[in-house]
Parts: structure tokens; C-alpha cells; sequence
């Protein structure tokens, strides 16, 4: 079956306003394609793991596990206004992705574990939207809406796009920023800046790509308040949060500070690399990701994309300067280096089939981790 | 109108983030938080208390901690035999007391030092400093005298500077823990030491 071009003219006349909707917005119908493609083989994967008798999987509702439970509590009670027994609390957890579960919660009355990983998958499918979209400059035909938008779909960390975490939604939300801050649209792009300053602690970071793209037109002479506001709007989230923790808290950087219950403490990002890289297993493989951002940050930068080089080594530096766990997925989840992938591939076509036999490969290894208990996959 | 209400947004952002800034530079919390999550100074959260007046002092190797201390900073973790300073936490460890004391009073504990320590350390009461002679070996008695102190909420043991861990003495140890002093019992008497016997 041939595939053409959606910017093709010649496509047959219809009068269902769907239909001309759909083909005049072709990202919307593949996103939606790409999305139930990502849900079955997560169910199917999920499902295969039971037959063998490891992995416990009754219903989507089982997806919800580890961190999901953290954002579901701030759903379900609001902030800790103290440390539990044990030091934690669910002050790393911001609020933006577990507003989005209240109306499946709320509204919709579904289970609370239900609520956090519909949320998740919901979030899913603008993230799959706003990087085909993100990425539209590369190439505008059906065929490479596909291909970029399989690249969210079928991510190696897959599973926490389906597990009630906020990887989806804070890479949405990346993306569409970068897109309203390329159309110049200075005002939108801070209000998703602010938002997504809200769903992970990193997301502040975009003030500084945001700076990049808003100096790059005209530099300070031309820089009016519009752009002056954008700017001020993009850390608000931050803002507002850190506001309310220190009313329920009395300290400001309680995201920051509860980290210690977690055996995370700052210290040199350089450390935890070699530390990465002279242990054996998951610690070596992480650094070897680790390696593999910062050298897609610079590439993006020779590539005259300093906004997404730059976004993206601070988002890998700031959670490396605390531990290795979990960075896997801070950088697969980060429309920058996907970026980077999906221009590579395109240049190279030929090793699309290596990287997509390493992303199923990694991303079922991942969703049978899943449901067996094994930790590194936090 | 359009420039005004510009105007107005930036100022109302600059606003927000100036509260932001102060709430950071202002943290109103315990100290037994801060000295957990801001500074890092102690090793466990909440470790519970206990009912126990001043005089019966605190064993160190006991879960929990009397009610007449607040919080433990400084120190490692709790072992059944007490609890060892360590310089990873700070090279001042210390009590932080529920309630400020005054007068004179006499501190007295039983401590042992690290193979690190071959000389002295400072306690410190409020105001007041003494400097204590080590014993070296087995667990000692130390009564220490404070005198005609000001109230006072800590009781600090400052120890030397960048100890070196204990795998530089005892390699097989494992443990890479820079300890001074291990704290087993510390009591604090109002009044005068008994005379040594």
C-alpha cells in the first residue's frame, strides 16, 4: 500500500466535515492510531506475562504501581502537612498530573488507581500529538507523522506512559511549549511553561530555552512586554507551588529537601556518571543513557537547536546531581532527545529497524519488569 | 489600557516570585527538620520520644529519645551500645534540648573514642566551652563542670576537623563512617560533679 503525502491536493472530494477535519489534521488521526497501537501492546504484554505465571496483571487498574500511588494520594488527600514515620511524604509529587486524574476520579467515579493511569494514558495521547507536530519541520508526509509519533508511542519506557505517572503529560506539555514559542506565540507558550512547571520539578528549566527563542527574534532591543510576560509566566508554576508547600509546610523547597528520605542528597553530577559507569548492570546502562543525552544536547546545539540542547543537559544534570535512579526515564521522556533520535533516523534511514527492535525489546522488558516487582524500574 | 494591563501582569509575576524568594530564605520549620532535610545534619526523622526527666539522662543505644531532648544532630546512626559523632553529619554533633537550662551544671557521660581520636574535643554548653581530655580503650566517665551558665538550648561536642574514616585503622571494618566519639550515656546534673573517687 502506497503511502501519500497528506499535503497531497489530490485526494477524493467528501463532504463529511469529520473526514475533511481529519484530512486537513492528519496528526490528530495517526496520533489516535499510534495511541490504541501503544495500549494494546501494553495489555498484550501485560497479559503474556501472566500465562507464565510471574507477573500480576488483572486489569489496567494494576498498571497503577509505585509513584502512581504517591500522585494518588495528593488526589485523593492533598500534601502531607508533615513527614510520614518512615521520613517520606508526597511533596516531590506536583500537582498538575493528579488534577488531571480528578475528573476520572471525581466526575467519572473510577477507582482512584484507575483514575491515575486513565489520566496518564489520556496524556499519552497529546504527547503523541505535540512531538508529530514538534518534529512537522523534518518531514510533513503521513509516513513521517508515523514514524515520529511511533517514537512516543512505542518508547522503550513505555510503561510510564500507561502507569498514572506524569512522564506523559510533562512531555505534552514540553512539547506544545517549544511549538508555541516557535510560532511566536510568547503568551501561550509561558501559560504551558507555567503548567508545565507544575507537573515536574525540571519543567522550570524551559524559562531558559523559552529565553533562547524569544532573544533569537530581534535580541533585548526588540524584546517587548509580551515576550517580558511570556517569560515571567514560564517558572510560575514553580512559584505557586513552592508558595503553597510553604503554607502547608513552612519550607519552600520541600520538593528539594524531601528527596533525603529517598537517599538522595546533591552532589556532582560527574560522580554519579562514573559511579554509573564503573558499576555493572542497570548502573552502567544508565550512564551509557546519560552519555547518550549530553551528546544529543550537544548535537542539538551544533544543529542550531540551543533550546532544545541546552533543555535538555540541564534536565539530565539536575536529577544526575542526586542519584542514577530513575534517569532512564527523565531522558526518554524528554521531546529534545527524542528529537535527536528521530532526526538521526531520518538521516539514516536504515537503522530504523535496529532502533525499533531495541525500543519493543526494552520497552516489553520493561512492562514484564512491571508487573514482577522489580525495583529498577521506579 | 493594552500597555497598563502589561505593566500590571509583570509586576503581579515579579510579585509572586519575590514571595517565593522570601518564603525560600524564611523556612519556618522545626529544628529537628532543618537539621534533617535542610542541613542534613542527623542521621534518622522522627525518632519518637519517651518520658524522662533531665537527670536520668539518655542512653544513647535506647530507641526513641527522652522527652527533655528535642532532636540529635551530628550523629550516626543508633547501635545497641550508643551512637558514634560523625563528621559525614558535620564535625559538631550535638543535643538540641526541649527546654533551655541555666545555672550551673554537670555533664556526665560515658564515651568512648574512634581510633581517629587521640587527643581532645570541646563540649559545649550555651556560652560555655571545656575542652576534654580522651581516655583512650573502653567506655569512660567524663563529668565535665559548667558553671553560672546563661539559659542555654544545646549541648554540643565539637570534634577535629575531616577525621579520617575508620577503614584508614581497621580496613576490614568496612565501615566508612569518620567517627569521633561513641556516646553511650550522657546525663546532665544540675549543680556541682561529685568529687572523683
Amino acid at each position: 500500500m502506497a503511502i501519500v503525502s497528506d499535503s497531497t491536493p489530490t485526494q477524493p472530494h467528501t463532504s463529511n466535515p469529520v473526514v475533511q477535519f481529519l484530512r486537513r489534521h492528519p496528526a490528530i488521526w495517526i496520533a489516535v492510531v499510534l495511541w490504541v497501537g501503544s495500549n494494546l501492546f501494553v495489555q498484550t504484554v501485560a497479559k503474556m506475562g501472566t500465562w507464565e505465571g510471574q507477573a500480576r496483571y488483572f486489569g489496567i487498574y494494576n498498571l497503577c504501581q509505585w509513584d502512581c500511588g504517591w500522585y494518588g494520594s495528593v488526589l485523593e488527600g492533598d500534601y502531607d502537612r508533615a513527614p510520614h514515620h518512615d521520613g517520606t511524604a508526597n511533596w516531590p509529587f506536583h500537582p498538575a498530573f493528579p488534577l488531571t486524574a480528578y475528573p476520572f476520579r471525581h466526575w467519572l467515579k473510577f477507582s482512584l488507581p484507575m483514575s491515575m493511569v486513565l489520566a496518564s494514558k489520556t496524556a499519552l495521547l497529546f504527547a503523541i500529538y505535540a512531538f508529530i507536530v514538534l518534529v512537522r519541520e523534518q518531514g510533513d508526509s503521513t509516513a513521517d507523522h508515523f514514524r515520529a509519533g511511533s517514537l512516543v508511542a512505542f518508547n522503550p519506557y513505555l510503561i510510564y506512559a500507561h502507569a498514572g505517572y506524569a512522564e506523559p503529560l510533562y512531555f505534552a506539555l514540553t512539547a506544545f511549549a517549544f511549538i508555541l514559542a516557535s510560532r511566536r506565540r510568547w503568551i501561550s507558550s509561558g501559560i504551558t511553561g507555567a503548567f508545565l512547571s507544575l507537573t515536574r520539578f525540571v519543567g522550570f528549566l524551559f524559562v531558559f530555552s523559552y529565553a533562547i527563542m524569544s532573544l533569537r527574534e530581534g535580541g533585548w532591543r526588540k524584546y517587548d512586554r509580551t515576550k517580558l510576560i511570556g517569560l515571567l509566566l514560564c517558572p510560575l508554576g514553580t512559584a505557586l507551588f513552592m508558595l503553597y508547600m510553604y503554607h502547608l509546610t513552612g519550607d519552600a523547597l520541600v520538593q528539594l529537601h524531601i528527596q533525603v528520605a529517598w537517599g538522595k542528597t546533591p552532589g556532582s553530577p560527574f560522580d554519579v556518571l562514573w559511579m554509573c559507569l564503573t558499576s555493572h548492570h542497570w548502573p552502567r546502562v544508565w550512564g551509557v543513557m546519560v552519555l547518550g543525552g549530553f551528546a544529543a544536547s550537544a548535537w542539538l546545539c551544533k544543529l542550531g537547536k540551543p533550546e532544545f540542547g541546552v533543555y535538555l543537559a540541564l534536565a539530565i544534570f539536575i536529577p544526575l546531581s542526586a542519584s542514577y535512579w530513575a534517569i532512564a526515564r527523565y531522558i526518554w521522556w524528554q521531546p529534545p532527545f527524542l528529537y535527536a533520535v528521530y532526526y538521526t533516523l531520518r538521516r539514516h534511514a536504515a537503522w530504523w529497524p535496529i532502533y525499533t527492535a531495541f525500543a519493543a525489546g526494552l520497552s516489553a522488558f520493561m512492562v514484564l519488569s512491571w508487573f514482577t516487582g522489580h525495583n529498577f524500574v521506579v | 489600557m493594552k500597555n497598563t494591563l502589561r505593566w500590571a501582569a509583570i509586576v503581579c509575576l515579579a510579585g509572586v516570585y519575590l514571595l517565593a524568594l522570601l518564603a525560600v530564605l524564611h523556612p519556618k520549620v522545626s529544628a529537628a527538620y532543618k537539621a534533617f532535610y535542610i542541613r542534613r545534619t542527623a542521621a534518622e526523622w522522627n525518632q519518637g520520644h519517651y518520658s524522662g526527666a533531665l537527670q536520668d539522662g539518655i542512653l544513647f543505644g535506647r530507641e526513641g529519645l527522652p522527652e527533655w531532648v528535642d532532636s540529635l544532630y551530628g550523629f550516626s546512626f543508633r547501635e545497641p551500645w550508643g551512637r558514634w559523632t560523625d563528621d559525614t553529619y558535620g564535625s559538631v554533633a550535638g543535643l538540641l534540648l526541649a527546654q533551655p537550662v541555666h545555672g550551673p551544671f554537670c555533664v556526665e557521660l560515658t564515651a568512648k573514642p574512634s581510633h581517629a581520636m587521640s587527643k581532645s574535643f570541646v563540649l559545649r554548653l550555651g556560652k560555655q566551652s571545656q575542652t576534654v581530655q580522651v581516655i583512650p580503650g573502653d567506655p569512660a566517665i567524663y563529668r565535665i563542670q559548667f558553671e553560672g551558665m546563661e539559659w542555654a538550648n544545646r549541648l554540643e561536642f565539637v570534634m577535629p576537623k575531616n577525621l579520617p574514616p575508620e577503614t584508614d585503622f581497621d580496613p576490614k571494618s568496612g565501615d566508612t563512617r569518620r567517627v569521633g566519639m561513641l556516646i553511650v550515656y550522657l546525663k546532665m546534673i544540675p549543680g556541682q560533679c561529685a568529687p572523683a573517687q
